[in-house]
């Protein structure tokens, strides 16, 4: 039996001497595979170039079909729910998961991060961080109502954030967006430049500033029809004040698109092409409407042909109304417009964010409403030529004179009976295909273009003005997420309308 | 059973005995109770390990002293004892007994008596696992025992398979069980590639309670596996098989309409989607019209078994040889098995190796064993088509090839005059033999095992055992993209797929594993009537993983399949990132202790400290304990003994604690990876990096499964002629090791953490009959019953669903996901739905069209709410017919194939209102004050295309389906041939086998489309089919087992 202790023994001291060797043999569980640590100067390219891409795909695409600038040929079943304005939990939701859970994720990563040495000042990035939520903010609560804001991206720390009062945010965003720009005005001499990290303005602050000024303007010339001039006046002078102005070129962003796989630009490689030249599937089953192909030819407008491209079999502009049931002669990717070369230039195009075009008929409307003092006619014909400019019309002859000189209702400023009218039209136009998103909210605040009409798969006549939540929050945050009827996506309009 | 083991072990301790004995030999013949000499009956000289077997007359050979005692032992007789006095020959005559006295493996390969155990242990031997030949070993456990569930979750060539021991535990964990091979713990897809002809028995422990001192990876019970060893003289056995596979239940389809569609119900010959009229026979073109104004004709009709055309006859060969020997100082086994198989797709191909090399030595008190295995396997199947295009596969192109176009003529897409992809009928779609011949994923398998045992026996009741044990499996996997160009256009065509460029890839993924046990034992009879066995072990495991993975698009030269003659980037193949390690470690103590009071009452305790590297360092080491009783009443009372033989009851508690992967404490960044783009960083010189969105908890604990058991085996008459055992268990697992699916606007969207609670429960029954029994005609039954049930306790606070997964999971619009619910059973299948009003009737809008609703609803639970598994042998004279059969029920599944039948305009619904618009049966509509009326009135807009392959398509509540299904798994029927051939012929054994399996499954009649069973992927989401499936398919073989 002794031998059978001194065995225990032995084999409990082997044990111990074991178990004392554990606690390295234990440590191999750092990560190989992902860097666990990051700076604001490599996140904040990935925030941006996400943010350029949503804008790019999933909202422009819901902005153009509910616009009715697009439509489905007959030999392609797709888009069906965007024909039947299908407005469920799962429609179109990355447009707010894709905000908060990359966009923001990554912008508040930026904004919180702390250089552990304290040598690197990054006020800078906070600044671009701020301006780009405040811009995806307005487009949240545009898009559906109350969102999370106050309690919004903290994770572990509040996995459940609460809904905030859409008003509350807008003004939130605004001040939040006052900051920034004078802020990005007056940094510190030791701020770091994010230089070609930032892809939108290079690291050049006072553009950012701009930009800021016009987002502000944008939900200030929103909030027109709720009362506030006073409000929208007092904002308007916190712009004058920092001197940055609105912006003076269109905003896109470019970390280096080329034609290489995963390395296009997001627009071009989602409505246009392989790398190797191949039409991508949503090129081919992407075309034009009749009523906007008739639209832009009964106003002679020069731009037809860079939104639209001449159907392949016959050369000819033609567009098919929104119908899940095209006619049967006729109608296939051969015989219609699809997407022109104003649009898809090239795998390296810059990606708009926010056009020109668009910040100047912000101008022209804010000047007509008496919230900023200038030439409303101007302006006008400004952005109408900044989208000429940006869409690429061929400008030997001068065009833009030629198309704003015709007596033409919404096309001359003299000749229009509602300016109003006239801007709200002309912002459809100028912004198909790319800030489409930016036409169905206007058209949810305006009505215009007036008698745009609906998609004859749809159930009722009527367009829808909301997005509903994601089923991933009814799920997720039930406790917080409102409630949601379908009825709602037609009836539950904006706190500004 | 497993009186051979129990026989070889005796054998190996023969030698240790005659080296410290004073002996003589002692011979004599076993008989049964009618005379008939029993081969196979364990003799045991009592008190020490030496022992023999007899012979196949029944005679045995042993050396004994005198006055020790030899106790025989057989399955289904009583244990007798006699005493050696002077004489030397003893003749036995066995009575029928107890069957159930036979050893048991349990954890850690330590033998017990099933009497001696708590929980609930069952044996397949290797006889049942080779029936039909299948070649995946997993596949051929199905509808055998109890509490198991295994789902092969796709057809083909080498399909792969879901193992589960009482339902599901873990939300997003690892649910399968543990693969133990010879000691080893093994990966999961060993149990697939093992050779079964290599298999002594499979031992089933079904709950953690079985399985606690294998640690963590058992809380899912575990599959232990014991290979044969060498035996007896030096003997051959060779076995060959051939075997036809034929594609059978394909979906079945509208044959009333054909293609075209637009607007309405036009026929346009070149579409492949049926919403065109009514077949009539009328001459149709098949193709594209040719410069010089021809096109194929073909009559517009449509042709009886299509699609089945389409698919070949597969066959399989196989051989084995097997050679095995082994005396009293060591035995080798050396087996060697090929398979190849074409597959009924064209063009598959499948083969496999397999080699082992067993073998023992015995050196004093020292005992040696050592296993080599080699298995080697290559796979080359269709897969999906050019990434570039729609992802689709093949099954895709086969139900877009409408019934009145005849494979036959469409064949020759490269130089057929109307069948080239220039003019060919596939306008929408490649052909699907240009799917065939382009599209290629190449798998090449290696996997060698070593594993080494020593025991030394200090004493015939202390041993010691060290167990090491290292794998290396590598896995090397080509996919192969074929290019699509066309050398011409013709001059009006209907419609043209875009050209694309061939593409490639290549990954290497090596993982090596290494375990090591080290246990003493100890087993003594302390007193008359107490016995003491007692384990104490330490382990260690090892695990890395490596893989690296490169890819190419736009290759410049056809056919010619290499990343390096490509234009554009090197991107990364089929994963996200080209370049994955890891790394497991993990340290254990355990020890158990079962303490006996005569033969009738055990109690056992066993404990286990992990000490694993992937939990935070303050939370690494955790211990769980397990506990046990069994009560044989039957021996403690004798006299009740009747018609009832033998009972037993016990009862047990185990603990079980679980840690997680590698890694998952770590928060990342990544430069290309972010929600559901792939973003592509660095653009050139700009580089970027997103932070995950998956949070981690600092202080993540062990995960901890509880489970009680309790159970009654039963026999009943004379060598326990009905036996069977009745099983309650219930486990909660705690803390779950789950990424908790969070609100996006968190800024994270999963978190993972210790969350929640999930219970299952379950009722098992087993019961095994022998109903007759003669010399020439016998007929035994065995059925099995599980009941079982899991539901989900809780969640994360605020948190009341979690996504388990699904194949469209990134595709949140496509409306159908598997998912987990507070307060339900898991996992459930949650879909798209219409509207309701309070009567439950679907409401239907102002153009007669249901509504969808706004959210996705619950449809029902995708696990079976009981398995009925039924085996059966008759016997006839040297004639034995065998059938395995089970039948599964209570379960939903989500049937993705009719949906993409629906696109094509072929499900059999579609053509109800003979595609006329129609009243939506069961709806109503809004009366306007808040009520809603009964629609007799509204018909839909529409009955075709716009219709069924829209409104109806987009709401995906349409495609849930019963998942009832009884399957004829196995049926064998084989002839043993007469000695007197055999000696002639020089043989020890010869037999011929005739088999089928998957010979016939019947279905609720809702489902004419595919097998509930097959599902995107193995993991925990079970319940969502697929277009991307195999065929089912049906096999029948031919075998011939010779021995010699």
């Amino acid at each position: 039996m002794k031998k059978i202790y001194k065995i225990c023994l032995l084999t409990m001291a082997l044990a111990t001497v074991v178990t004392g060797c554990t606690g390295d043999f234990l440590n191999v569980n750092e990560n190989p595979n992902d860097p666990t640590v990051s700076t604001p100067d490599l996140t904040l390219p990935s925030a941006e170039q996400t943010f350029a891409r949503l804008n790019a795909t999933s909202m422009t695409e819901l902005g153009n079909y509910i616009m009715y600038n697009w439509s489905v040929p007959s030999n392609w079943q797709a888009q069906g729910d965007l024909f039947r304005y299908n407005v469920t939990t799962t429609f179109y939701s990355t447009i707010f998961e894709t905000s908060y859970g990359t966009i923001f994720k990554n912008l508040t990563y930026v904004k919180n991060y702390e250089d552990p040495t304290g040598q690197v000042e990054y006020s800078a990035y906070d600044d671009i961080a701020n301006i780009i939520e405040g811009f995806q903010y307005q487009y949240l609560v545009d898009l559906y109502g109350d969102v999370p804001f106050t309690e919004a991206n903290q994770r572990t720390a509040n996995l459940t954030p609460k809904y905030d009062d859409a008003e509350t945010i807008y003004k939130a965003v605004i001040d939040t967006l006052t900051n920034a720009a004078s802020s990005a005005l007056n940094l510190p001499d030791n701020a770091q430049d994010p230089g070609s990290q930032d892809i939108i303005f290079g690291g050049n602050m006072s553009q950012w500033a701009q930009f800021a000024n016009t987002i502000k303007l944008r939900m200030l010339v929103r909030l027109s029809n709720t009362g506030q001039d006073s409000y929208i006046k007092e904002q308007i002078a916190s712009i004058d004040a920092n001197g940055a102005g609105y912006i003076t070129g269109d905003v896109v962003a470019n970390p280096n698109y080329s034609n290489n796989d995963d390395k296009q630009n997001p627009y071009y490689s989602y409505y246009g092409f392989q790398t190797s030249g191949t039409r991508q599937d949503r090129n081919n089953f992407t075309v034009a409407t009749d009523y906007t192909i008739n639209y832009l030819q009964n106003t002679n407008d020069p731009r037809l042909e860079r939104l639209y491209a001449p159907s392949q079999n016959a050369d000819e502009f033609k567009g098919a109304e929104q119908n899940i049931n095209q006619p049967g002669e006729g109608f296939t990717t051969k015989d219609l417009s699809q997407i022109g070369p104003g649009l898809l230039k090239s795998s390296a195009q810059d990606q708009p964010i926010m056009l020109l075009s668009e910040a100047l008929f912000l101008q022209s409307e804010a000047v007509l409403r008496g919230y900023i003092s200038g030439d409303a006619k101007d302006l006008y014909q400004q952005a109408i030529a900044a989208s000429f400019q940006y869409l690429g019309v061929d400008d030997t002859a001068n065009p833009v004179d030629e198309y704003y000189a015709q007596d033409i209702n919404n096309v001359s400023w003299d000749a229009s009976s509602n300016k109003y009218e006239a801007i709200i039209t002309q912002k459809w136009i100028a912004l198909n295909g790319t800030s489409s998103i930016e036409t169905w909210i206007e058209y949810t605040r305006t009505g215009f273009p007036a008698n745009l009409p609906t998609s004859k798969s749809a159930v009722e006549s009527r367009r829808p003005v909301t997005l509903l939540y994601p089923s991933s929050e009814y799920s997720r945050n039930q406790n917080n997420v409102p409630a949601r009827t379908p009825a709602d996506a037609f009836t539950k309009t904006p706190f500004w309308k | 059973m497993n009186t051979k083991l129990k026989g070889l072990l005796t054998l190996l301790f023969l030698f240790v005995q005659i080296s410290f004995a004073q002996t003589k030999t002692v011979t004599g013949t076993v008989t049964d109770g009618s005379g008939v000499p029993l081969p196979g009956v364990n003799i045991l000289v009592q008190g020490t390990a030496s022992g023999t077997q007899s012979d196949f007359d029944g005679n045995y050979t042993l050396e004994a002293a005198q006055g020790s005692k030899l106790a025989f032992t057989y399955v289904g007789f009583a244990e007798q004892t006699i005493t050696v006095g002077n004489a030397n020959t003893y003749d036995i005559q066995m009575e029928a007994g107890e069957a159930l006295d036979a050893v048991v493996v349990t954890a850690l390969g330590i033998e017990r008596k099933p009497r001696e155990l708590s929980y609930s242990v069952q044996t397949i031997d290797d006889d049942a696992l080779t029936k039909t030949r299948n070649v995946n070993t997993a596949s051929s456990l199905v509808g055998k025992v109890s509490g198991l569930q295994i789902n092969t979750t796709n057809g083909g060539v080498n399909p792969s398979t879901r193992v589960v021991l009482r339902g599901n535990r873990s939300l997003l964990g690892n649910n399968e069980a543990l693969v133990v091979i010879d000691g080893f713990q093994s990966s999961r897809g060993a149990l697939d590639r093992i050779n079964p002809n290599d298999l002594e028995n499979v031992s089933v422990l079904k709950g953690a309670n079985a399985a606690a001192l294998y640690g963590s990876d058992a809380a899912n019970g575990v599959l232990i596996i014991t290979t044969k060893k060498g035996k007896g003289k030096m003997n051959v056995t060779f076995t060959t098989s051939s075997e036809f596979s034929k594609v059978a239940y394909l979906p079945e389809v509208q044959d009333q309409f054909g293609v075209g569609g637009f607007p309405d119900g036009t026929l346009r010959p070149l579409e492949n989607v049926n919403w065109g009229p009514r077949f009539d026979g009328r001459m149709v073109n098949a193709s594209e019209t040719l410069a010089d104004g021809t096109a194929l004709m073909v009559p517009f009709s449509s042709i009886k078994r299509h699609q089945y055309n389409f698919y070949n006859l597969g066959l399989s060969l196989r051989n084995s040889v097997q050679i095995s020997s082994g005396d009293d100082n060591g035995s080798y086994l050396f087996s060697l098995d090929q398979t190849n198989t074409e597959g009924v797709i064209p063009k598959d191909a499948y083969n496999q190796t397999n080699v082992r090399l067993n073998s023992t030595r015995e050196i004093g008190k020292l005992s040696l064993r050592t296993n080599l295995s080699f298995f080697r396997s290559y796979s080359n199947v269709v897969g999906t088509n050019n990434p570039n295009s729609q992802i689709r596969p093949l099954q895709w192109f086969i139900i877009n090839t409408p019934l009145h176009v005849p494979f036959s003529e469409v064949k020759n897409y490269q130089t057929g005059k109307y069948a080239r992809n220039e003019a060919s009928y596939y306008r929408f779609y490649e052909n699907p033999y240009f799917v065939v011949d382009n599209n290629r994923n190449m798998t090449n398998i290696n996997e060698f095992s070593f594993i080494n045992n020593f025991k030394y026996q200090f004493s015939d009741y202390l041993n010691a055992t060290l167990n090491v044990g290292y794998t290396n499996y590598n896995r090397g996997y080509k996919e192969n993209h074929g290019r699509f160009n066309y050398n011409f256009h013709v001059p009006d065509p209907y419609a043209e797929i875009s050209e694309y460029g061939a593409q490639t890839s290549d990954d290497d993924y090596i993982s090596r594993r290494l375990n090591s046990d080290f246990i003493i034992s100890f087993n003594k009879d302390i007193a008359q009537d107490f016995s003491i066995n007692a384990n104490i072990g330490q382990n260690v495991q090892v695990r890395e993983e490596k893989r690296v993975s490169v890819g190419g698009n736009n290759l410049i030269i056809p056919d010619f399949y290499h990343v390096s003659t490509r234009t554009g980037n090197l991107n990364s193949g089929r994963y996200s990132s080209a370049e994955y390690s890891s790394k497991y470690r993990k340290f254990s103590l355990y020890g158990d202790v079962t303490l006996g009071y005569k033969d009738f009452i055990y109690l056992t305790g066993s404990g286990r400290n992990d000490w694993t590297s992937t939990l935070p360092k303050a939370n690494r080491s955790f211990f769980y304990p397990s506990t046990g009783i069994s009560f044989i009443p039957t021996s403690a009372f004798p006299d009740m003994k009747g018609i009832l033989n033998y009972l037993k009851g016990s009862f047990s508690y185990a603990k079980v604690g679980n840690d997680p992967d590698s890694y998952v404490t770590n928060e990342t960044f990544s430069p290309n990876v972010t929600n559901e783009f792939y973003e592509g960083f660095p653009f050139g010189s700009t580089a970027g990096l997103s932070f995950s969105g998956r949070a981690t908890d600092p202080n993540l604990k062990p995960e901890f499964t509880k489970s009680l058991e309790a159970s009654l085996e039963f026999g009943f008459l004379k060598g326990d002629r009905i036996s069977g055992s009745a099983t309650v268990y219930k486990t909660n697992t705690t803390d779950q090791l789950t990424p908790i699916s969070t609100s996006y606007a968190s800024g994270a969207t999963e978190f993972y953490t210790n969350v929640g609670e999930i219970q299952s429960r379950g009722f098992e029954f087993d019961l095994k009959a022998d109903i007759f029994r003669s010399e020439d005609f016998s007929w035994n039954l065995g059925v099995n019953y599980s009941l079982m049930g899991s539901k989900v306790i809780s969640l994360a606070d605020g948190v009341d669903e979690l996504e388990i997964g699904g194949p469209y999971v990134d595709n949140s619009g496509y409306g159908a996901v598997i998912k987990a619910k507070v307060g339900e059973p898991y996992p459930l299948l949650k879909t798209t739905t219409y509207q309701t009003d309070d009567q439950g009737r679907t409401i239907v809008g102002a153009n007669g069209n249901p509504l969808p609703a706004s959210d996705l609803e619950f449809q029902g639970k995708t696990t079976p709410d009981y398995i009925v598994g039924l085996n059966t042998t008759f016997k006839y004279k040297n004639f034995s017919l065998y059938a395995v059969a089970d039948y599964r029920t209570g379960h939903v599944f989500y049937n993705n194939l009719a949906d993409a039948l629906e696109f094509t305009g072929l499900t059999k619904h579609s053509v109800t209102s003979n595609r006329q618009p129609f009243v939506f049966p069961n709806s109503s509509y809004a009366d306007g004050n808040g009520g809603y009326t009964a629609n007799t009135s509204r018909p839909t807009t529409d009955g075709g295309n716009n219709f069924w392959s829209t409104i109806y398509n987009g709401t995906k509540s349409n495609y849930v389906t019963d998942a009832t299904v009884l399957k004829l798994r196995e049926v064998s029927l084989s002839y043993t041939f007469d000695q007197n051939l055999l000696d002639k012929l020089g043989l020890t054994d010869m037999s011929l086998n005739i088999y089928g399996r998957n010979l016939l499954m019947l279905r609720p009649s809702a489902n004419v489309y595919t097998d509930p069973e097959f599902n995107f992927d193995s993991g925990n989401a079970t319940g969502f089919g697929t277009q991307n499936q195999s065929p089912y398919s049906r096999q029948y073989g031919l075998a011939l087992t010779a021995r010699f």
